[in-house]
């Protein structure tokens, strides 16, 4: 049997790691709530998969945040839950991962993280519309959405701006080089 | 980080201004509260005079109170209980939502669809 190498067991360990931070994350999440209605997200967890997208390829980050929404799914959210941090976690990692093509050149990973948290917010109204089979009153909401997309979003950038800072000195950047 | 982050930032929390300054100016008189249960209009209250109103559909219990003007869900069965906890509404683009049981009780739901359709 061949023995995986050591690049390979980091980067499994990092990806699990993230996995279980994310997991946490997603877990307390659920106590703060946005909208009086149970399944809407902040959307914290986003860091961990701006994280992944930062260090990993999308499809490690793809696998990290579907890993994540299923976990916090059976810790208990039932499967009303499950599709509002499915669809917004899905969401989500594509903006971010076509915001980052504009990384360095026109927005920082805060920029990115933005996007990321009000696509985000906007597919977890989209699927209150779905649920409640109305538009009006998910378009009520919206706009709050929208305010604490902004500052989700900005909070969970900033962390990553300096977690990437920090983490450009270990051996896990440096070995995905 | 870099300017036009906070640009991004403003721009969404512009949008999100002007979103909110379009439903507020379709808050309306509210005469009528609306009662949805699964996107299908169940009723239509009349907010002048004081009612009971109750829904049973397949064990889903509802019953909505209105009271001095205000709608409020009095009483359901669902597990969250969130929607006994709003705040009893009176206007405006404002909503109680009982999630578990997809009932919706909305302000003047179909005269701010006819502004809708005219501000667009």
């Amino acid at each position: 049997m061949r023995l995986a190498s050591r690049d390979h067991l980091m980067k499994f360990t990092v990806m699990a790691m993230l996995v279980s931070m994310a997991a946490v994350i997603s877990y307390f999440e659920r106590f703060i709530p946005v909208l009086n209605i149970p399944g809407v997200k902040l959307g914290l967890a986003n860091v961990v998969t701006l994280m992944a997208l930062l260090l990993f390829s999308w499809k490690e980050a793809f696998l990290i945040a579907f890993a994540r929404v299923l976990l916090v799914s059976f810790f208990g959210g039932g499967p009303v839950s499950l599709l509002y941090s499915a669809t917004g976690a899905l969401f989500s990692l594509i903006a971010m991962r076509l915001a980052l093509f504009l990384k360095d050149r026109l927005i920082s990973v805060v920029g990115v993280s933005i996007i990321g948290a009000v696509v985000h917010n906007t597919a977890q109204c989209m699927v209150l519309a779905i649920i409640l089979k109305s538009f009006d009153v998910a378009w009520g909401y919206y706009p709050i959405l929208i305010y604490t997309a902004v500052v989700t979003g900005f909070i969970t950038g900033y962390i990553c701006l300096h977690f990437s800072k920090a983490i450009s000195y270990t051996p896990i950047v440096k070995k995905q080089d | 980080m870099k300017k036009l982050d906070l640009v991004l930032a403003a721009l969404f929390i512009l949008m999100a201004s002007v979103i909110l300054f379009f439903n507020l100016q379709l808050k309306t008189e509210g005469e009528t509260a609306v009662v949805t249960k699964d996107g299908e209009i169940l009723t239509e209250l009349d907010l002048s005079e004081d009612t009971i109103y109750e829904i049973e559909i397949n064990d889903q219990y509802n019953r909505v109170k209105v009271e001095d003007g205000y709608v409020s869900m009095d009483h359901a069965n669902c597990r969250d209980q969130l929607c006994v906890h709003y705040a009893p509404i009176s206007d405006g683009p404002s909503s109680i939502v009982c999630l578990p049981h997809r009932v919706v009780i909305s302000i003047n739901l179909e005269k701010q669809g006819e502004l809708d359709a005219i501000s667009q």
